[in-house]
């Protein structure tokens, strides 16, 4: 190779150091908008609740708006995030309530088995 | 000449790169009708031959495509996939441990026809090593629908199910769902003005007094003082809301049974490695196995790599000659007696 070809070669090569290493720092999304860090399978963000949820597994179980809280069978402790109709033996025509103060997070209720005659009611009550 | 050889090599090495960044979601379309969609691959897909679990993901109506089998046209419309749910995460940076399909609805639909979605499927089961006992289905709103719709068609074919403020589900083919045991978790915002969020708890409902009760029962997640976006809390990859969120939850779920029968287990050997200068030939012996049944059919195909003879194709021991220099990527999918089927993939690596 003659020193003027090796001369463009090197040009060529400082050239593509620095090209790739400007693209390496990027991803895809940096073309559309400002990317998050790549994670592998774990959170690209953490967030505090700011939302309130309610998630239920259960049968012949209805969610209403509001109930009267003189009416509750059991009434959701504010730190419980899970509720287990088995454990706490949820009956079927159970009124399960939910305290109105409750402004974020998840409440789930797992097994909560009622009746097409007695339904389980879960809704949220205000003194 | 100096400055063309220059310009050259830059370009090369700069598509190269630009490729590389670029390649997290990758554009693709089917045949015969020309769909456009969006395919993800975990970081590892190309580096063995696992098997991979699948999600299907269905968008809304906002980022429909336009009516054509124009590819040009249909790749700079794609990236509205992405606009929300997993493939914005993807296009985020977020690396999943699945695989990601998101196909793109052409504008003339009005809702996710189960035919459309199925050829998706279909078509990226003919290429990519998908576990067959892995395979999810979610959408949101006009998607969420879709994802009802084509999980009530084809209850044994999915893992999981994952509506979200889903639209047209039909309640009279609830007990499809129920009937084959599919896990599902449903969500919705109480205050949805679009679709109210009495279909997403009427379906549910629907699914779970179904006599007999499936097995899990059907959940439902309801976010208070939201609207139509429950995507928004629904698709998070955090565990902020869900622990588990709803990917740990679906990656948690594996198809174990059809219509009451066990599915089988096929295994396609171990990976090898050939050198040419001893050898252009080898053997994969594969098997299958059926916990309340028989195997009654092998299949051993080629996904991808060189040209190559196979012989022995219906059999467990396929033998593969001709080998050039290269990678080989080979399925092994066994079918028992009652048509439940399994696939397991095996790479050869051939060398000089």
């Amino acid at each position: 190779m003659s020193i003027k070809a090796r001369s463009v070669l090197t040009r060529a090569i400082v050239a593509c150091v620095v090209v790739v290493g400007a693209f390496s720092c990027t991803t895809e999304d940096e073309f559309l908008e400002q990317s998050a860090p790549a994670q592998e399978s774990v959170p690209v963000f953490e967030e505090e609740a700011d939302v309130a949820s309610i998630t239920l597994e259960g049968i012949y179980t209805e969610f209403s708006e509001s109930v009267d809280c003189a009416t509750c069978t059991y009434t959701v402790p504010a730190d419980v995030k899970t509720v287990d109709g088995t454990k706490l033996g949820v009956k079927p025509g159970s009124i399960v309530c939910i305290s109105a103060g409750r402004k974020a997070g998840e409440i789930e209720f797992v097994n909560m088995i009622g009746t097409e005659q007695q339904p389980i009611i879960i809704g949220n009550c205000e003194e | 000449m100096k400055k063309l050889i220059f310009f050259v090599i830059v370009t090369l090495i700069l598509s190269a790169v630009v490729s590389q960044v670029s390649a997290q979601l990758a554009f693709k379309t089917t045949s015969p009708s020309t769909i456009a969609y969006y395919e993800y691959l975990p970081s590892d897909y190309n580096s063995n031959s696992n098997k991979y679990p699948i999600v299907i993901f269905l968008h809304g109506i906002g980022e429909r495509g336009p009516n054509t089998t124009d590819k040009k046209v249909l790749g700079d419309n794609i990236q509205k996939v992405a606009k929300i749910g997993p493939p914005k995460f993807v296009k985020s940076g977020t690396k999943f441990p699945f695989i990601l399909i998101s196909p793109q609805l052409k504008s003339n639909y009005g809702n996710w026809p189960t035919g459309y979605v199925m050829e998706v499927i279909n078509h990226v089961k003919k290429y990519l090593r998908v576990d067959e006992k892995r395979i999810y289905i979610t959408g949101l709103s006009l998607g969420g629908g879709g994802a009802w719709s084509i999980a009530q068609d084809y209850p044994q074919l999915f893992a999981a199910l994952v509506p979200v403020c889903g639209g047209y589900n039909n309640q009279s083919k609830a007990v499809n769902i129920a009937k084959e045991n599919l896990p599902v978790w449903a969500s919705h915002g109480d205050l949805d003005n679009v679709v109210n969020v009495g279909k997403t708890v009427n379906m549910v409902k629907k699914i779970n007094e179904t006599k007999p009760a499936p097995n899990p029962l059907a959940k439902i997640t309801i976010y208070k003082g939201v609207k139509h976006n429950a995507w928004d809390y629904a698709y998070r990859v955090d565990n902020s809301l869900h622990k588990p969120n709803v990917y740990e939850w679906m990656l948690a779920q594996t198809n174990k049974k059809n219509a009451g029968n066990n599915i089988p287990t096929a295994k396609a050997g171990g990976d090898q490695t050939k050198y040419l200068s001893s050898t252009n030939t080898t053997t994969l012996s594969g098997s299958g196995s059926d916990s309340d049944g028989s195997i009654k059919k092998y299949a051993w195909s080629k996904l991808s790599g060189p040209a190559a003879t196979l012989s022995g194709n219906t059999t467990p021991k396929l033998k593969v000659s001709g080998l050039k220099e290269g990678t080989y990527y080979l399925r092994l999918q066994v079918t028992d007696d009652k048509g439940n089927t399994d696939s397991d993939y095996v790479r050869i690596i051939v060398k000089k």
